[in-house]
C-alpha cells in the first residue's frame, strides 16, 4: 500500500513537473517572440479585402502611421477607400492605465470629435480583425503552455498556447505557430471567450519583410471560422524607423 | 434633345461606370490568394526616408453625384414647384493638390434643377464651394480663400458656429455658404490651439422671405430700402477661438464680432395730424457680439457634449427699443453606438434659445395692434419699432426649446440602413394673443416638427439608393377654432416642401 502511494505521488510530481516544464518552455519561446526588434515608428498603405461567405468582396484602404511613445503606441489612420469615408482621419493617443484617447475627423462635418474608446471585440472597419488585434500586447499579459513542434507551410515551428490574464479579452486562448529560425509568429488560432470557446479565427502571415532588422507581416489572411468570412490584408509602402514626427499624432494633423 | 433626357443619360452613364470599377475589386488580391499555399517570403523592406515621400506632390480628385426626384405630399402641394421639390441632378467635383506643407483645394458644385420653363439658363447653375490655399508650417495652419468653418461640438445645431452665411431658402436645415476669409490656427502644444478668422467683407444669409418686399406690401405709401453693407474694410467680420484637447475632455471658448443675420429697421416718421405715419423704412444690418463655449467628452462609451452661445447687439446697453434684445442659445446631448458590432447609432439633443427682455406685451399695450390717437412722436416711434423689430427676425417667443433625435440602423453589412431624424420645437413665453380679422383673440402654439425618414440601400461601396420623406409641420390654435397648421413658424413655413423622395447618390475619389 505504502509503495503504491509513493508511486502515485512520484507520478503526480512527474506530471506536475512536466506541466511546469511545458509552461516554462512555452513562456520562454513566447518571450523570444516578444523580444523581437520592434519598430519605433512605421508607415504603410494598408489594403484590406473583406470577403463574405458568398464570395462578395469589399475593399478598404488606409494610410497608417504609428509610433512608440512613452505611454504606449500612438497611431494615426487616414482612410483612402471607399469614397464614402475618404479623408476620414482617426487619431489614437495611448494612455497607461486608462482608455486610449481617440479623436475622429469627419470631412463632411469638418470638425474633430473626441470619441469613446473602441470595444476590444469590435471589428476594425468591418474586417475580421478586432481592435484588440491591432493593439500592442505585453509578454506579461498572458500565461503560456508549450504544445509541441509542427511543420507549417514549409517552416519548422514551435506550437505554443497563450491564455490572456485579462478577463475582458475577446479570446479565451490563442495558439501560435512560431518559426524556430526567427521566432516570428506565422499563424495564430484564436478561440472565442464566449461561445463554448470554439475556434473563432486564424490569422496567417503570408509574407514578411525585414526592414532594418524589424520583421513585419506584409500579407496576411484572417479567416473567421464561425462566420465563414475572410479578410486579406496587404501592407504597401512600408517605411520603418524613418523618424516620423510627433506632430503626425496631433489634432493639428487631423484637420490638415 | 430635351434637357431632362440629357440628365437621365448622364445618370445611366454613371451607373455603368460604377460597375466597371467593381470589376477591379475581383482582381486586386489574386496575388495574395496564389501565394497562400507557398512558403512565406522574407524580403527586404523599403528603407527610404519617409520625409522624402511626404514631400512628394500628390493630387486627389473627388466627386459626388446626386440625382433626386421628389413629390409633394401635402394637400394642394403635390407638385414639383420650387427648387426643393424639382427633379434635380447635383454634382460636386473637387481637386486637391498637396506638396510638403502646401495645399490647394478647389471644390465646385454644378446643379441642374428642372422647372416648368425648361430653359437651360434657368436649369443650370455653377457655384464655388471650398476654394482655398493652405500653408502649414510647424505649429501653424494658414488658409486663405473661400472656406467653411465648423465651430462647436454639438450635432448639426451649433450656437457658436456663426462665421459662414447660410442659405435658409429651401429648408429649415440651412446650408452653409463658403465665405472668403483669412484664417490662422496656432498649435503651441498638442493640448491647445488658437484660431483667428478675418473675413474682409460680410457675406449675407439667403432668407426664405424678402423683407423689403414684405414691408413694402404692408406700408405701400412708405419708402422701403435695404441699406447694403459697405463693400470696404468697415464690413469685416472677425472671430477668435481657443480650444483645449485634454485626456478627459475637449472644450473651447470663442468670440465673433459679426453682423446680425436679420435686418433692423431705421424708421422715419411723418406727421399726419392725429398720428404719425411711416414715411420711410431703411433696413440695415447691426453689429453683434457672439460669445460661445462648448465641451465634449466620453463617459463609458457614450459621447456627451454641451454648447452655449450668447449674442448681444452692439449698443444694447443703451436700453433702446430699436435694438433687438440679447439671446442665449444652447445644445446639449449624447450619442452612442450599439449592437453586436456597434453598427447602430443613437443621438439625442436638447436645444433651445432664450431671448432676454422679449416683448410679450405688444397687444396689451396697443389694443388690437393699433396705436392710440393724439400721442407724441416718441410714442409712435416706439410703436412702429415694436411692431417690426422682432417680426423681421422671425422672433415669436422668449423661449423656444426642443429635442432632436437621430436614429440609424445598419443591417446586412450596411446593405440596408434605415434612419430617422426628427426635430421637435416647442415655444414657451410668447404673447398668447393675436389680432385676427381686426380683433384680439387667444392664441396657442403647439410646436413644430421636422421629420425625416430614409431607407439607404448600398449595393456596392459609395453607391446609394435612397427612399425617404421630409415632413415640415407646425400647429397652432386661434381663438376657439380647432388646431390648424401654422404656416408662419420657422419650420411650418416650409410645409409645402414636405415630400417623398427617391435619390441615387454616388461618390468617388482618386489619388494620383
Amino acid at each position: 500500500m505504502k509503495k503504491k502511494l509513493i508511486a502515485v505521488s512520484i507520478f503526480c510530481l512527474i506530471v506536475i513537473a512536466a506541466g511546469f516544464s511545458q509552461a516554462n518552455r512555452g513562456a520562454g519561446i513566447a518571450k523570444k517572440t516578444f523580444e523581437l526588434l520592434e519598430s519605433n515608428d512605421d508607415y504603410s498603405l494598408i489594403t484590406m479585402v473583406l470577403i463574405d461567405k458568398r464570395g462578395n468582396k469589399k475593399t478598404r484602404k488606409f494610410k497608417m502611421y504609428s509610433k512608440q511613445g512613452s505611454r504606449g503606441r500612438d497611431s494615426f489612420i487616414e482612410f483612402v477607400e471607399p469614397a464614402d469615408v475618404k479623408g476620414t482621419k482617426f487619431l489614437t493617443i495611448a494612455r497607461k492605465n486608462a482608455d486610449d484617447e481617440q479623436r475622429l475627423y469627419l470631412p463632411a462635418l469638418g470638425k474633430v470629435r473626441k470619441i469613446a474608446s473602441s470595444k476590444k471585440d469590435g471589428e476594425f472597419m468591418g474586417s475580421d480583425l478586432f481592435y484588440y488585434d491591432m493593439e500592442d500586447r505585453d509578454y506579461e499579459e498572458f500565461t503560456y503552455n508549450y504544445v509541441g513542434e509542427e511543420v507549417f507551410r514549409g517552416m519548422n515551428c514551435y506550437v505554443v498556447e497563450s491564455f490572456p490574464k485579462d478577463s475582458s479579452a475577446p479570446y479565451s486562448k490563442m495558439v501560435m505557430w512560431v518559426n524556430k529560425d526567427n521566432y516570428f509568429v506565422y499563424k495564430r488560432d484564436c478561440y472565442d471567450s464566449r461561445q463554448q470557446r470554439r475556434l473563432l479565427k486564424s490569422i496567417i502571415v503570408l509574407e514578411v519583410k525585414n526592414t532594418r532588422g524589424v520583421l513585419t507581416g506584409t500579407k496576411m489572411v484572417i479567416e473567421n471560422h464561425l462566420e465563414d468570412h475572410k479578410t486579406l490584408l496587404e501592407r504597401d509602402n512600408l517605411y520603418v524607423n524613418t523618424g516620423i514626427d510627433d506632430s503626425v499624432f496631433s489634432v493639428q494633423n487631423l484637420t490638415k | 434633345m430635351k434637357p431632362v433626357k440629357i440628365i437621365y443619360a448622364i445618370v445611366c452613364l454613371l451607373i455603368m461606370g460604377i460597375y466597371t470599377f467593381a470589376d477591379e475589386y475581383d482582381e486586386m488580391f489574386e496575388a495574395i490568394s496564389e501565394d497562400s499555399e507557398s512558403a512565406p517570403e522574407q524580403e527586404q523592406g523599403d528603407v527610404g526616408d519617409w520625409h522624402d515621400m511626404r514631400q512628394s506632390l500628390s493630387l486627389t480628385l473627388t466627386g459626388e453625384h446626386i440625382s433626386s426626384l421628389r413629390t409633394g405630399i401635402m394637400e394642394d402641394y403635390t407638385d414639383f414647384q420650387g427648387p426643393f421639390k424639382s427633379p434635380q441632378f447635383i454634382n460636386t467635383l473637387g481637386i486637391r493638390v498637396r506638396q510638403t506643407g502646401l495645399e490647394i483645394v478647389s471644390n465646385w458644385e454644378y446643379k441642374m434643377i428642372m422647372n416648368d420653363a425648361g430653359e437651360w439658363g434657368d436649369i443650370f447653375s455653377l457655384s464655388p464651394l471650398e476654394n482655398y490655399l493652405r500653408w502649414s508650417p510647424e505649429h501653424f495652419t494658414v488658409r486663405v480663400g473661400f472656406q467653411y468653418f465648423n465651430w462647436g461640438t454639438a450635432d448639426r445645431i451649433n450656437p457658436t458656429d456663426n462665421l459662414n452665411p447660410s442659405d435658409y431658402s429651401l429648408s429649415p436645415r440651412a446650408e452653409k455658404i463658403p465665405v472668403f476669409a483669412l484664417s490662422l490656427e496656432y498649435f503651441p502644444s498638442a493640448a491647445v490651439s488658437f484660431s483667428v478668422v478675418y473675413i474682409p467683407f460680410n457675406q449675407q444669409d439667403i432668407m426664405p422671405v424678402d423683407s423689403e418686399a414684405l414691408l413694402q406690401t404692408q406700408f405701400p405709401a412708405s419708402t422701403v430700402e435695404t441699406e447694403q453693407t459697405a463693400y470696404d474694410l468697415t464690413s469685416f467680420v472677425a472671430g477668435a477661438k481657443c480650444s483645449f484637447y485634454l485626456q478627459f475632455m475637449d472644450f473651447s471658448f470663442s468670440y465673433i464680432y459679426n453682423f446680425d443675420s436679420f435686418y433692423t429697421p431705421d424708421i422715419g416718421l411723418v406727421d399726419l395730424g392725429a398720428l404719425y405715419g411711416v414715411a420711410a423704412i431703411s433696413l440695415n444690418k447691426t453689429r453683434v457680439h457672439q460669445f460661445g463655449c462648448d465641451f465634449r467628452t466620453t463617459i463609458e462609451g457614450v459621447g456627451v457634449w454641451a454648447e452655449v452661445g450668447f449674442e448681444v447687439q452692439d449698443g444694447y446697453c443703451a436700453g433702446t427699443y430699436s435694438i433687438r434684445p440679447p439671446a442665449l442659445s444652447w445644445a446639449a446631448g449624447f450619442d452612442l453606438s450599439y449592437g453586436a458590432e456597434d453598427e447602430h447609432y443613437l443621438n439625442v439633443q436638447y436645444i433651445g434659445r432664450f431671448t432676454f427682455d422679449y416683448d410679450d406685451s405688444y397687444l396689451q399695450d396697443y389694443a388690437d395692434g393699433q396705436p392710440a390717437l393724439g400721442q407724441t412722436e416718441k410714442y409712435y416711434r416706439e410703436f412702429y419699432y415694436r411692431s417690426l423689430l422682432n417680426r423681421l427676425a422671425s422672433l415669436q417667443e422668449a423661449l423656444l426649446q426642443g429635442v432632436t433625435l437621430n436614429l440609424e440602423w445598419s443591417f446586412a453589412d450596411s446593405l440596408l440602413s434605415p434612419s430617422i431624424s426628427a426635430v421637435y420645437l416647442f415655444p414657451l413665453l410668447y404673447e398668447d394673443k393675436i389680432v385676427d380679422q381686426g380683433t384680439t383673440v387667444d392664441y396657442k402654439r403647439l410646436g413644430s416638427l421636422m421629420l425625416g425618414a430614409e431607407l439607404d440601400i448600398m449595393p456596392i461601396d459609395s453607391f446609394h439608393i435612397k427612399v425617404g420623406c421630409d415632413i415640415f409641420v407646425s400647429w397652432h390654435q386661434v381663438g376657439d377654432e380647432p388646431f390648424t397648421l401654422n404656416r408662419t413658424s420657422q419650420i411650418g413655413s416650409f410645409l409645402e416642401n414636405s415630400s417623398l423622395y427617391f435619390k441615387i447618390q454616388y461618390k468617388w475619389g482618386v489619388d494620383l
